[in-house]
């Protein structure tokens, strides 16, 4: 029984977490810390590393709904993007062996400002006018890249802690 | 990338690559993803229940939280030393007067505003109920202006309801659930409102368009504006009562637009306006 509920909870772990940071962005979003909608990319990218067997599309699509109901964005918008980047990140993902950590950085860093201009696109598509890039655009994408390698210092952390990388 | 490769913090080694997902999944699901957005836009299938749904649990999981966990301003408030408790008791009492004398004016302003409404003849509105809520989450994002409330069909709001603070009209409500409700704030882009302006009560409306700055609409040509002009709510439509300020005109580079009189990013508590003048 124990063991079962271990299994369960591994195996949905890294759901759980990109839930968090989802719930995390809703309630921090008051102060200065506003990560913005692709903030949960972060936790996406990390598991297509580490754990992509246990982040199937339709979780994505679902956590993508989720983020678009408490936002109030037309439903399916935010799984769209996030698709999109799964899609690039395969592409990248076929160039490099042994990525370091900076690659990685620097590979998330183009992701995430693709992500954030191909959302802005989508909107502004959907609205049927461009809307405006102002300071607070590129603040949030800054916010974002500064915030990074601490999450992933905490999900290696979780991902060590849990023994998530042996085999379930 | 693949599971059962060997890895710490800064490198990641794979053994073996191979695509993650398969290509006609990710095709459904992209497929998939427009489709919904499109009967979204369109609004073909209303997802108003899925969303009550979706948002009582996650505010209900949130409100499960907060009141389990040790609620850390409480233990702060224990720590706080008997010169503050003075210092604060002071300032109570200075603005328990203040109040006291803005009472006594707003009451000797509503009898005067008595008389003149009865020499107009003009109908007063429906009995003005305000119910006082608390924005639990702001859903500001770059597309959509919109926060929500710990109010809802439990305290009788009603769609289309005017929100508002002492200084002015920051929204009206836009969707209501159980114990909670949506206000779409007046800078969305989505957001119009009939409005007359400064003292020559120029008709106009207002429409959002993400941004702090509030745009004017449909004004006839030739008209001009001064500085800091009050815009407030005509009533037009019967959705808000007239009178309610909104903001203040502005200009920059012949351009005229409006500053909203609250800073909507920053609002803690609201006043839903209820059973307002809706006559139609």
């Amino acid at each position: 029984m124990l063991s079962d509920i271990k299994y369960f909870f591994k195996i949905s772990f890294p759901t759980l977490s990109i839930l968090f940071l989802i719930f995390l962005n809703l309630f921090l979003s008051n102060s200065f810390l506003d990560f913005g909608q692709l903030f949960a990319f972060q936790a996406i990218f990390f598991w297509l590393l580490y754990l992509p067997k246990f982040l199937p599309l339709y979780i994505i699509l679902i956590l993508g709904i989720i983020q678009d109901i408490i936002y109030l964005s037309p439903i399916g918008s935010t799984a769209l993007i996030f698709l999109l980047l799964i899609f690039l990140f395969e592409t990248y993902n076929k160039f490099f062996l042994e990525p370091s950590f900076f690659e990685l950085f620097i590979s998330f860093i183009v992701l995430f400002t693709i992500g954030m201009f191909a959302f802005w696109g989508l909107n502004s598509l959907i609205n049927l006018k461009f809307l405006l890039i102002n300071i607070n655009f590129l603040y949030k994408i800054l916010l974002n890249l500064l915030f990074f390698p601490i999450n992933y210092f905490f999900l290696h952390l979780l991902f060590k802690k849990l023994n998530l990388n042996k085999k379930l | 990338m693949q599971i059962g490769g060997t890895s710490s913090l800064l490198t990641l080694k794979t053994k073996n690559k191979k695509t993650l997902y398969s290509n006609y999944s990710f095709v459904f699901f992209v497929i998939l993803s427009i489709t919904l957005i499109t009967f979204d836009v369109k609004n073909i299938v209303n997802p108003s229940i899925v969303r009550t749904n979706i948002i009582n649990s996650i505010f209900f999981t949130k409100d499960f939280f907060s009141f389990n966990l040790p609620n850390l301003d409480k233990l702060k408030l224990s720590f706080i030393s008997k010169e503050e408790l003075i210092l604060e008791n002071k300032y109570l009492k200075e603005t328990i007067n203040q109040n006291n004398l803005f009472k006594l004016k707003s009451k000797k302003l509503e009898i005067e505003n008595n008389i003149l409404r009865k020499e107009l003849s003009l109908m007063p509105p429906q009995l003005e109920n305000y119910v006082l809520v608390k924005v639990i989450a702001d859903t500001q994002t770059r597309y959509n202006k919109t926060i929500i409330i710990n109010a809802g069909r439990n305290l009788d709001i009603r769609k289309g309801d005017a929100a508002l603070t002492s200084k002015g009209l920051i929204g009206s409500v836009f969707e209501v659930y159980e114990k909670y409700s949506r206000v779409l704030l007046i800078s969305d882009i989505n957001s119009k409102i009939p409005v007359r302006v400064g003292e020559n009560n120029i008709k106009a409306i207002i429409s959002g368009n993400n941004t702090t700055k509030i745009d004017l609409l449909y004004l006839k040509e030739n008209l001009s504006f001064n500085d800091n002009d009050l815009v407030y709510t005509s009533g037009d439509g019967g959705y808000f009562n007239p009178g309610i300020p909104v903001g203040v005109i502005k200009k920059e580079n012949n351009n005229v637009y409006i500053n909203p009189l609250n800073d909507l990013s920053q609002v803690q508590y609201i006043n839903i306006f209820i059973n307002q003048f809706k006559n139609f």
